[in-house]
């Protein structure tokens, strides 16, 4: 027996510290051969308030959130098929995590080449004036003879 | 009424420096004063000018909010801050400054004048010392409890160089009792004449060195050190030589690091190392932490310090002196570090003797640091010439009407005012004649000579060297967008005349003053380009800039032997009746050879008939970024993070999940969702 947690999440998959309403919670058993990275309930359809905004759940006994995925059942059941995320479920031992970081948001460093999705779309070209070596014209005669 | 406005010129742990306006607002005395306001220890210095007393007289505490009265007239109002103090009470207090303002206007309450001292006898009591400053004496009194500010009690403080204006303030008995407060100078050596009569305390404090109520004005010297080869690249050693190193001294350093960026302005860390050694070196490594991390005033103080220099780091140092286990006074001093790794200013924050300076001890050449680059070591810039090439020859600049001269000259016809030329051809002596495309001028004008023929034709002489310089002038190549788009994708080339259209490096120059050189030797028309960055050579190209001018003569030596030879056959044929060596003679009499040199040839000067100009051509790159860029793709970091300062789409690599108490499955799902990129909530 399991205490299961109905939430309603809105984030992306790839996100840690995902926002997520709480919907329900409820007891049930997890079915056999389920395993804890995708563990797989069959509970009662009429224990579920809101199929369509239930998207994600925690089960206690794992200690873990979970992508829900509800299928109707025979008999008035529905299964719901978990997948763990792992970025939620850890979110703070990642977060204490210290690592490269490639790329940011918003600590980054504009010298650095961003090959990525640049797009050229053209070039610029300036031209700047720095001088001139002279406008003038000289005559100058070299000879032997008469040196100092 | 009169109205006190206080500035705070710097202020510390325990001292402010501040700058007192008073106004009285009911006679037409506008004053100036300046002086010190120590906070909890409660006194007042005037340093500048007595007059300020002058209208006031004796001053009794108001009311208890804070205003005082002067006696028999009107209220004086609170202080309020100028706005070029509020970096620093914020600095020191926070946001709220409260505390600041009562203790200003409390301490007015102990500026109070009052006779302490008869002439030059100064009386025992409490809360009077001995103040000493490199030889010079002073002398205080009245360091008094705050709790005991009130009209009774008779806090003074005086710190005056020995009469100083004992001959100025006679005319009212105030100034007359400041003048005899202030005739207390040269203590110790009116003390040891018996001029001054002092208590057993005081005189303990002479004969202990005077110690104890030392002026506490103390200075340093930074040495600020900047290698971009090590890590950490700045460290700072100062040096306090007034302070005896002693046990129970120390320094306390505060060091705070902001970053300049062109848009706005971040502050990076912060240090504070109590106890150290009087004198010591301390270390930063510079890293950039984000703006969110902001917990220092420090952006307010980088606003004021410099005008804005892009991509600068500004280290920011306070020490503070404790002697004998107290602390002392404090000296500032910052600077700030462009990311090329050259200094764009330093300096100290108060005029305390302090002073920065910049050393360099790099001994690696090796571009390491993507913020600083190795100083470079010092080149020979001199223009050297190669002298002693007029030894044989002489260069003339000559005009065309004069080159004109010249030509009519080697062409004379006048075989008679020029019989020397009978053995001579002068035009064999001319080495060339070059066009040059600058202005060039020589000495005075002289004769010119060739060989031995003065052709009384006149040329300005050309220094021995035979050298010119051409600055041709410089341009700072600014950058555009201030990333990398300013260097991977901008090319940059440069037409220098006569040398050719040239690529330069643009990781080189970007950023920089690029100054342009040309380097003429008249001799042989040969010139070179020299780019200089930053007063650095970083390239030189050569090429021709001047070109030969073909000059032609009669060979009048040859023509003139033959025409000699002619006469002689002519005379030796006639005598011995040979009519056909007549005619031969006459012949060549007559009609001799052509005998033409030219000298020089016309070499292309194409390059003349281009500009003569010096320019960039400079192509940038147009992009396109996609829209939420940064919130989809991130942008490039490389930076080692706590994950939980990151916040946003975060991008990592090699990441090591064995901390994380999950399933080796989950472990690779962590690690492969944080190497294809999340997106991190608080």
């Amino acid at each position: 027996m399991a205490t299961v947690y109905l939430y309603s999440m809105s984030d992306d998959s790839n996100t840690v510290g995902k926002h997520k309403a709480f919907l329900q919670s409820f007891s049930c058993d997890l079915m056999a051969g389920t395993t804890v990275e995708e563990p797989i309930l069959m509970i009662s359809s009429d224990r579920v308030h809101d199929y369509l905004n239930t998207n994600y759940v925690y089960i206690d006994k794992f200690q873990r959130y979970y992508f829900a995925h509800f299928e109707l059942g025979a008999n008035h059941t529905v299964i719901v098929h978990c997948k763990v995320d792992p970025l939620e479920s850890f979110s703070s031992y990642i977060k204490s995590l210290r690592a490269l970081v490639t790329r940011q948001e918003f600590r980054y460093n504009d010298m650095l080449l961003d090959d990525r999705v640049i797009t050229r779309v053209g070039t610029k070209t300036q031209k700047k004036y720095i001088g001139n070596v002279g406008r003038d014209v000289s005559y100058v005669l070299t000879v032997t003879g008469g040196s100092e | 009424m009169s109205v006190y406005n206080f500035k705070v010129n710097s202020i510390d742990a325990t001292y402010y420096d501040l700058e007192i306006t008073t106004q009285d607002t009911t006679s037409e005395h506008n004053e100036v004063a300046t002086g010190f306001i120590p906070f909890g220890t409660s006194y007042l210095f005037f340093s500048e000018d007595d007059t300020t007393f002058r209208t006031h007289g004796s001053w009794t505490r108001g009311s208890a909010s804070g205003s005082y009265n002067e006696t028999g007239t009107s209220a004086v109002s609170s202080f309020s801050p100028s706005p070029e103090s509020l970096p620093y009470l914020h600095d020191f207090f926070g946001d709220s400054y409260t505390n600041f303002v009562q203790a200003c206007n409390e301490s007015l309450a102990i500026h109070k004048f009052r006779t302490l001292l008869d002439s030059r006898i100064i009386t025992s009591g409490t809360n009077r010392g001995l103040a000493v400053q490199q030889g010079e004496a002073y002398v205080f009194a009245g360091i008094t409890p705050r709790s005991n500010w009130d009209s009774n009690v008779s806090p003074t403080v005086m710190f005056k160089p020995y009469d100083q204006y004992a001959s100025e303030h006679t005319e009212s008995s105030i100034n007359l009792t400041t003048s005899q407060m202030l005739s207390l100078i040269h203590l110790k050596e009116d003390i040891e004449e018996g001029k001054i009569q002092v208590p057993p305390e005081l005189k303990a404090l002479l004969d202990d060195g005077l110690d104890v109520g030392k002026w506490t004005s103390q200075y340093a010297t930074y040495y600020v050190n900047i290698d971009g080869t090590k890590n950490p690249n700045i460290s700072i050693r100062y040096e306090v030589p007034y302070i005896e190193e002693k046990a129970d001294s120390s320094m306390e350093l505060r060091g705070s690091a902001g970053f300049l960026g062109v848009e706005n302005t971040d502050y990076i860390g912060r240090y504070h190392i109590e106890s150290l050694p009087i004198n010591n070196s301390w270390k930063a490594w510079v890293e950039k932490i984000p703006s969110s991390d902001i917990t220092d005033k420090l952006n307010a103080l980088l606003s004021n310090l410099t005008s804005n220099p892009s991509f600068a780091v500004c280290l920011f140092f306070r020490t503070t002196y404790i002697i004998r286990g107290t602390k002392s006074d404090t000296s500032w001093c910052y600077v700030i570090i462009n990311y090329d790794g050259s200094v764009a200013n330093s300096g100290v924050l108060k005029p305390d003797g302090s002073s920065v300076v910049i050393t360099r001890n790099d001994t690696d050449d090796v571009y390491h640091d993507d913020r600083f680059i190795d100083e470079e070591d010092d080149i020979d810039g001199t223009d050297y010439g190669v002298t002693g090439l007029s030894l044989m020859t002489k260069s003339y600049a000559m005009s065309p009407s004069r080159l004109k001269q010249l030509g009519n000259f080697l062409w004379s016809a006048d075989f008679f005012d020029n019989i020397r030329l009978l053995n001579n051809s002068p035009i064999q002596n001319v080495v060339s004649c070059k066009v040059f495309p600058m202005s060039i001028s020589g000495g005075a004008d002289t004769s010119i000579v060739l060989g031995n023929v003065d052709t009384g034709v006149m040329g300005e002489p050309i220094g021995d060297t035979q050298k010119f310089n051409i600055d041709v002038g410089s341009f700072t190549i600014p950058r555009f967008y201030n990333n990398f788009l300013d260097y991977q994708y901008t090319k940059i080339g440069i037409f220098l005349p006569f040398c050719g259209f040239h690529t330069i490096d643009v990781d080189s120059v970007m950023g920089k003053t690029l100054s342009v050189k040309y380097f003429v030797d008249v001799l042989t028309g040969v010139c070179k380009a020299c780019l200089f960055v930053n007063d650095i050579l970083v390239e030189e190209f050569g090429g021709q800039i001047g070109f030969d001018i073909p000059l032609c003569a009669q060979d009048r030596s040859q023509t003139e032997l033959e025409q000699i030879t002619g006469i002689s056959n002519v005379v030796t044929s006639a005598i011995g009746r040979d009519v056909g060596g007549v005619i031969s003679g006459a012949t060549h009499l007559f009609a001799p050879a052509d005998h033409f040199h030219t000298v020089g040839t016309a070499s292309p000067s194409i390059n003349m008939m281009t500009t003569h100009d010096v320019f960039l051509v400079i192509e940038r790159p147009i992009v396109e970024y996609p829209s939420n860029y940064n919130h989809v793709y991130g942008k490039p970091c490389n930076l080692t993070l706590t994950l939980n300062n990151c916040r946003g789409f975060t991008q990592c690599a090699s990441v090591d999940c064995s901390t994380i108490p999950c399933t080796d499955m989950e472990k690779d799902m962590i690690k492969a969702k944080l190497e294809s990129g999340v997106y991190i909530n608080a």
